[in-house]
């Protein structure tokens, strides 16, 4: 989440979709927390080893999971923004009022040459073993992903999201879920409303009542 | 002193190639992991097509088990190599028959060539080549070297041209591919 300074003097947050998890849901860091960490980032406490290792090993293999990907899902097409032509997608004015605005951004690992899917790497876990089924914690980042390209005029029909360590390569595929997206959105509003109007936020809702049945597996290899 | 130089230049080249796309497993209870002599064999000559190989009388022991000897040679250097012929668990076989023998040969033959470098890492039980933790791959297929070296506004389209001749497919290793695509 950047806080940047805005020619008029309005205040502006970017609530990013990789903390969509616990902005919307407060899974690993609860809603106040992000409040209040949204508000002020020198709150945020730093990464500790164990993540560093973690994001350190997946940026360092992004780029295996995108060439399996331009190998097995492209059809012989470069993707757009991807590897170190990442672009960053905002959603301006997500919510505002006189003083502060809020906006949403999304910064996916790649999108297809036809601008009809979202690729997003995961190398999870060090390359450890994956888990057997789908990893539902990912799916706020997905749909936000999906939101806020949509909202940027790209036609997204669904999101690969492809899990890579060094004995396997699996791909998903996520579309778009029109009732979890409203979920969704309403908790991001009341996020948001709460950073420019204050009061209380639920730090932790329930889980999402509905079934999440737009994602499917769609191959999975190992690597020799 | 010429031959010297070109042991180093060898050992050089062959010691930091990536074979981890080649190796397979094998053993039930303890994995052991290997590089097949297809594609030892494969690897080596996209290095050095002038290699020689050759087998040296077998040893045989009293108690039945015997020994293949291999030389390989690189552009006149030459390395030798033994190997028991074992079973599948890697115990030496008593009055082996002549499959046992020929896998036991083309085992040495793999073993020999590790000795000039390639693929040594395997045999101390490592993941990584030597001088590779950071996964250094050598980008050893001519196709993948054309969009290696091709600028970053034109990798897009070389990419593309390649995969259309099929010159990139469910064949190509995705670990040289990685390098090939890397822009920096």
């Amino acid at each position: 989440m950047k806080k940047q300074a805005q020619p008029n003097s309005q205040k502006r947050y970017e609530l990013h979709s990789s903390q969509f998890i616990n902005i919307a849901f407060g899974k690993y860091t609860n809603r106040c927390d992000m409040l209040l960490q949204t508000k002020n980032p020198s709150l945020t406490p730093e990464f500790n080893d164990f993540a560093k290792n973690r994001m350190n090993w997946g940026s360092e293999h992004e780029i295996d999971g995108v060439s399996n990907w331009l190998i097995r899902c492209s059809n012989g097409k470069y993707p757009k923004f991807t590897l170190d032509d990442q672009k960053d997608f905002l959603l301006e004015d997500f919510d505002k009022n006189d003083e502060t605005t809020v906006a949403l951004s999304s910064k996916p690992d790649g999108l297809s040459d036809d601008e009809k899917t979202i690729i997003e790497i995961k190398c999870p876990n060090e390359g450890g073993k994956l888990k057997d089924d789908f990893d539902k914690t990912r799916l706020p980042q997905i749909f936000g992903q999906q939101l806020v390209l949509k909202h940027n005029g790209y036609p997204i029909e669904k999101t690969q999201l492809c899990e890579w360590t060094p004995n396997v390569f699996r791909v998903w595929e996520i579309f778009p879920d029109e009732k979890f997206e409203e979920h969704l959105l309403n908790l991001l509003k009341e996020f948001s409303n709460c950073l420019l109007n204050g009061g209380d936020i639920d730090p932790k809702p329930k889980r999402y009542g509905g079934k999440y049945e737009t994602y499917e597996k769609l191959f999975e290899v190992k690597i020799k | 002193m010429e031959n010297k130089t070109e042991f180093a230049e060898i050992w050089d080249t062959l010691s930091r190639v990536n074979v981890n796309e080649y190796t397979d497993t094998k053993g039930e209870n303890t994995q052991l992991t290997y590089l097949s002599w297809a594609s030892g064999w494969d690897i080596l000559m996209r290095y050095y097509p002038q290699a020689t190989y050759k087998y040296l009388p077998r040893i045989k022991y009293p108690d039945g088990t015997e020994e293949v000897i291999c030389v390989v040679d690189i552009e006149g250097n030459s390395r030798e190599m033994s190997l028991p012929v074992m079973n599948y668990a890697n115990k030496p076989i008593a009055n082996p028959n002549s499959w046992q023998v020929n896998t036991a040969k083309m085992r040495c033959l793999v073993k020999c060539i590790a000795m000039f470098g390639l693929a040594l890492y395997i045999y101390r039980g490592e993941d990584l080549p030597d001088e590779d933790k950071t996964v250094e791959v050598n980008v050893i297929d001519k196709d993948l070297l054309k969009l290696e070296q091709a600028k970053k506004k034109d990798k897009k389209q070389v990419f593309e041209t390649l995969f259309k001749e099929d010159k990139i497919n469910e064949k190509t290793s995705p670990t040289q591919l990685a390098k090939a695509i890397r822009t920096s």
